[in-house]
């Protein structure tokens, strides 16, 4: 009993104990004092704010050991552990916070969009709103600088590279099969909802050690993490319509989304430059079901596409043209979990599945094809502190391919199965927030070649101003051939390319200016000696080339009320000796010079959106038989004006319309010269232009909320 | 038995104690309020960092940061107000989940995100705002600061797209109404009805 009355005795002598002052002032790095910091200690409610002197003063009860804290927006917090009788006149200095809003970014190469970056220089809306673009997710990614548009093909052709040089990962799993098959000039469209995805960052070159078996471009897009709302979504549109919902319990979500598109009424309509038996048709659904984790987050997604149309293509050597067809059904489904280990350490991992099958029939012969590809990958990173973090990954991949030609009286079977491992390893490095590093190294075995190859991936950024900043970066990057070569050699080893990139950017009160050179250095690019890859070619790597260049882009927001537009110019010079090719020549995908300019005016008073969408490429390059030489002559320029009209009935429904090659421009991309010779000793030859000389699309958008119905409040 | 009833008088009058610093600093940060809400923003935050199962201490720190980030600070700063606030919403959220208090803080953090740049997150949080004020609505639709909230973001939406506003003005009366019937107990929140009268005001009065 004594002992607890003493004890207890001991204990309010301890809490009636005489206060400490603790005092001290709190400096920036440039001995600036800062004023109304967080001063306090650890664990009780003994503290104050700074002074306009940085300076502060405050007492406690403690005593012994105590944890003082000093924190403030904008700095790294201040810890230090001592007794209390010692903590006066501290001298506390703050640690300016690296955050993305106030440092350097590592930028080289890389064009985004989203909010998670302050260069981004597209905003999540304007992949469905900039005009020509027609809700494709690629659409408006041909407005930036570095691509060379090729509208008749729809795909992304970066600096030189060709269509098949970038590709495309959803949560950073790689999509195998992205685009839709097309064929008679009609472009391509991406098969997913832009919808579904609230970040995308496009690469031109430099990028992360993290991918591989790429040459020229990575395009990387994120699925929304959760939705908050459950809606139905339905779309109304000239060429088919749509249907979406999500649904949301406890920590689970689920999106859907069908949609059918048929060219075939609009076809009747409005002219077309191919001749169809069968108008285009598209019938694909999505699915995205998200659970959240204490620590982490899991989505599932799956997408399913079937298309189908057959056209008579015209053909110069073939007087009434020959049937062409194509039926594809393509399945992509991903898993993936991110989620943090501990405090320091988190962890992604994915795994993709695709199933492709492609029916293509063209006059009597028969070319089926069947892939199914995987991808699995493990990341894990850690994060030391803002200053400095490091990333580890391995991944795997796996395709089986196989091909049918069916001609009227044989049949050929050929598959092959490339696979490839790689591990990479990369870590970010803030000396402070007006440089910064990033190195990383990437190897890579690929299972047919039996090639082991290494690739080193460096950026470096630094401020040079308040609001400028430059940016270098350097990479080595592998690709191996494409499925449909490999079947006929499976030995050729990946084709090769090295970026160096230099790159400027100013950004002010909405304004940016993005200026970029490179240099692109191609080697062991895939060679044969035919006309097209067949089985019987004679197959190497000894072509090579180059593609060098300068990229300007110029947004602003701010100048004019209302007003937001864009500004992006590309020059290239590129050349190369591949596939084909005779001698060292621009290929025809790839044009000197690049221009789109895109506007988008806020009408206040008619709640709408008009947008604007001018492009311009110069001429493309073709080979004329009539004179002596290879790729020796070039088409005219392309350009297209597009309009858009978004009309905003109330919060839930849209009206869109839009209109790609307004004034009608009759866009040529490329000859087609006949076997023979006419009577006069020349060849004839064929324009190969537009699917159409206009598009127009019109859409009707109507969001239904899945709760208490807005509709009855409006 | 004198003993144990002796501790146990102790151990309360020892947790009544605490009870009441934990009250002296809370006050001193709702004082602080109505003068420096940068200081008041820190007691909270020494008070929350000391105090990991009370909801308050950090439902006020993101209360006086989405204070600060309706354009009286540069761009920069504003945004790192308004990542202060979301984590704190965050933290409160963990002790006290789905509690509408803190669903209706989280409506108006995403307002001033929408204020801070419309054409990046006008479209990507109207939506799920509109959804967070439905279910709080739901959850406690007698709490005037609730009907006030969601009234003041239905006419803003309506504001946008040129519609009338008088449909919420009913809305309003309601949450001054009830304002005035409010009870105020410890340091659950209670403002709003200044605010709602400000709304009435300025966009509801009758002509």
């Amino acid at each position: 009993m004594k002992t607890l009355l003493t004890s207890i005795a001991l204990l309010f002598t301890l809490i009636s104990i005489g206060q400490t002052t603790i005092s001290g002032q709190v400096l920036d790095e440039k001995e600036v004092p800062v004023l109304g910091a967080n001063i306090y200690l650890q664990g009780t409610y003994d503290g104050t704010t700074t002074d306009i002197d940085g300076k502060f003063s405050f007492e406690t009860t403690e005593t012994s050991y105590a944890t003082l804290v000093a924190s403030f927006v904008g700095y790294e917090d201040f810890q230090q552990q001592a007794l209390v009788g010692d903590m006066k006149g501290l001298k506390i200095r703050f640690r300016e916070s690296v955050n993305s809003l106030n440092s350097v970014i590592l930028n080289a190469g890389t064009l985004s969009a989203g909010d998670s970056s302050k260069a981004s220089a597209l905003k999540p809306l304007d992949i469905v709103t900039t005009a020509g673009a027609v809700g494709d997710f690629v659409g408006a990614l041909q407005t930036l600088p570095g691509t060379s548009a090729n509208p008749d093909d729809g795909r992304l052709f970066v600096r030189g590279g060709s269509g098949d040089e970038t590709q495309i990962f959803i949560d950073n799993n790689r999509v195998f099969r992205p685009f839709l098959p097309v064929t008679g000039n009609i472009p391509t469209r991406g098969r997913f909802s832009p919808f579904l995805f609230d970040g995308i960052s496009f690469s031109t070159g430099g990028y992360s050690a993290e991918y591989g078996d790429a040459l020229s471009s990575v395009l990387l897009l994120n699925t929304t993490d959760l939705p908050v709302e459950e809606k139905t979504d339905l779309q109304i549109m000239s060429v088919g319509g749509g249907i979406g919902n999500t649904q949301i319990w406890g920590k689970n979500s689920v999106s859907v989304n069908a949609t059918y598109y048929s060219l075939g009424p609009y076809n009747d309509l409005i002219p077309q430059n191919n001749q169809f038996e069968d108008p285009y048709e598209l019938v694909s659904g999505e699915a995205v079901y998200r659970h959240e984790f204490e620590k982490g987050l899991f989505k599932a997604y799956s997408a399913y596409s079937y298309s189908n149309f057959s056209i008579i293509q015209e053909d110069i050597n073939v007087e009434d043209g020959f049937f062409l067809g194509l039926k594809n059904g393509n399945y992509y489904g991903n898993l993936n979990y991110d989620g943090r280990l501990s405090n320091d350490w988190s962890i992604e991992t994915g795994l993709s599945l695709a199933h492709d099958r492609n029916d293509l029939r063209v006059a009597t012969t028969g070319i089926d094809t069947r892939e199914n590809a995987l991808h699995a990958k493990i990341k894990l990173r850690k994060r030391y502190n803002n200053y400095f973090k490091i990333n580890y990954g391995v991944e795997q991949f796996l395709v089986n391919y196989k091909e049918t030609v069916q001609s009227s009286d044989e049949t050929f079977n050929t598959s092959t199965s490339p696979s490839n491992t790689g591990a990479f390893t990369e870590a970010e490095v803030f000396v402070s927030k007006d440089l910064a590093f990033k190195a990383g190294i990437r190897a890579d075995y690929y299972g047919l070649s039996d090639e082991f190859l290494v690739s080193p991936r460096l950026s470096a950024a630094i401020s040079v101003s308040k609001n400028w900043q430059a940016s270098l970066a350097y990479g080595q990057f592998y690709q191996q051939s494409q499925n449909n070569v490999l079947q006929y050699d499976e030995k050729l080893a990946p084709e090769s390319a090295e970026h160096y990139i230099l790159n400027f950017l100013f950004q002010k009160d909405g304004r940016m200016l993005r200026a970029e050179t490179y240099y692109k250095n191609y080697s062991s690019l895939l060679t044969y000696d035919t006309e097209r890859p067949l089985f019987d070619s004679n197959y190497g790597i000894n072509g090579d080339g180059y593609a060098a260049g300068f990229d300007l882009f110029w947004r602003d927001e701010t100048s004019v009320k209302n007003l937001d537009y864009w500004i992006s110019y590309s020059y290239l010079d590129t050349e190369r000796k591949y596939r084909n090719f005779e001698t060292n020549a621009t290929p025809n995908f790839a044009s000197k010079h690049n221009l789109s300019i895109v506007g988008k005016y806020w009408l206040e008073d008619w709640k709408s959106q008009i947008g604007l969408t001018y492009n311009y490429t110069s001429g493309r390059t073709f080979t004329d038989p009539n004179q002596a030489g290879f790729l020796n002559d070039k088409t005219s320029s392309f350009q297209s004006l597009n309009l858009n009209w978004a009309y905003l009935i109330d919060q839930q429904k849209i009206v869109f319309l839009s209109v790609t090659n307004v004034l009608g421009r009759d866009n040529v991309f490329n000859y087609q010269y006949s076997n023979t010779a006419n009577s006069k000793g020349n060849f004839d030859r064929r324009a190969i232009g537009q699917a159409a000389d206009r598009f127009i699309f019109v859409g009707f958008f109507w969001t239904l909320g899945g709760t208490d119905n807005q509709l009855d409040n409006l | 038995m004198k003993t144990i009833s002796t501790i146990i008088i102790l151990l309360i009058s020892i947790s009544i104690n605490a009870q009441s610093s934990y009250e002296k600093a809370m006050l001193k940060g709702m004082e602080l309020m109505k003068t420096n809400p940068l200081a008041a923003s820190q007691q909270f935050e020494r008070v929350a960092a000391a105090e990991s199962d009370q909801w308050e201490p950090a439902y006020y720190v993101a209360f006086c940061n989405i204070n600060s980030s309706f354009g009286q600070h540069s761009k920069d700063k504003t945004v790192l107000y308004m990542k202060k606030a979301q984590d704190y919403i965050n933290d409160a959220q963990v002790i006290s989940p789905n509690n509408p208090e803190i669903m209706i803080l989280q409506g108006r953090l995403n307002t001033a995100w929408i204020t801070y740049d419309s054409s990046t997150y006008g479209m990507k949080l109207s939506g799920p705002t509109t959804a967070i004020y439905e279910k709080a609505q739901k959850m406690a639709p007698e709490n005037p600061r609730v009907i006030f909230s969601r009234a003041e973001w239905l006419i803003g939406s309506a504001r946008f797209f040129g519609k009338d506003v008088t449909p919420y003005c009913g809305l309003i009366d309601k949450a001054i109404l009830l304002f005035g019937k409010e009870e105020v107990t410890g340091f659950t929140p209670s403002w709003g009805y200044k605010n709602a009268i400000e709304v009435q005001t300025n966009l509801c009065k009758k002509e």
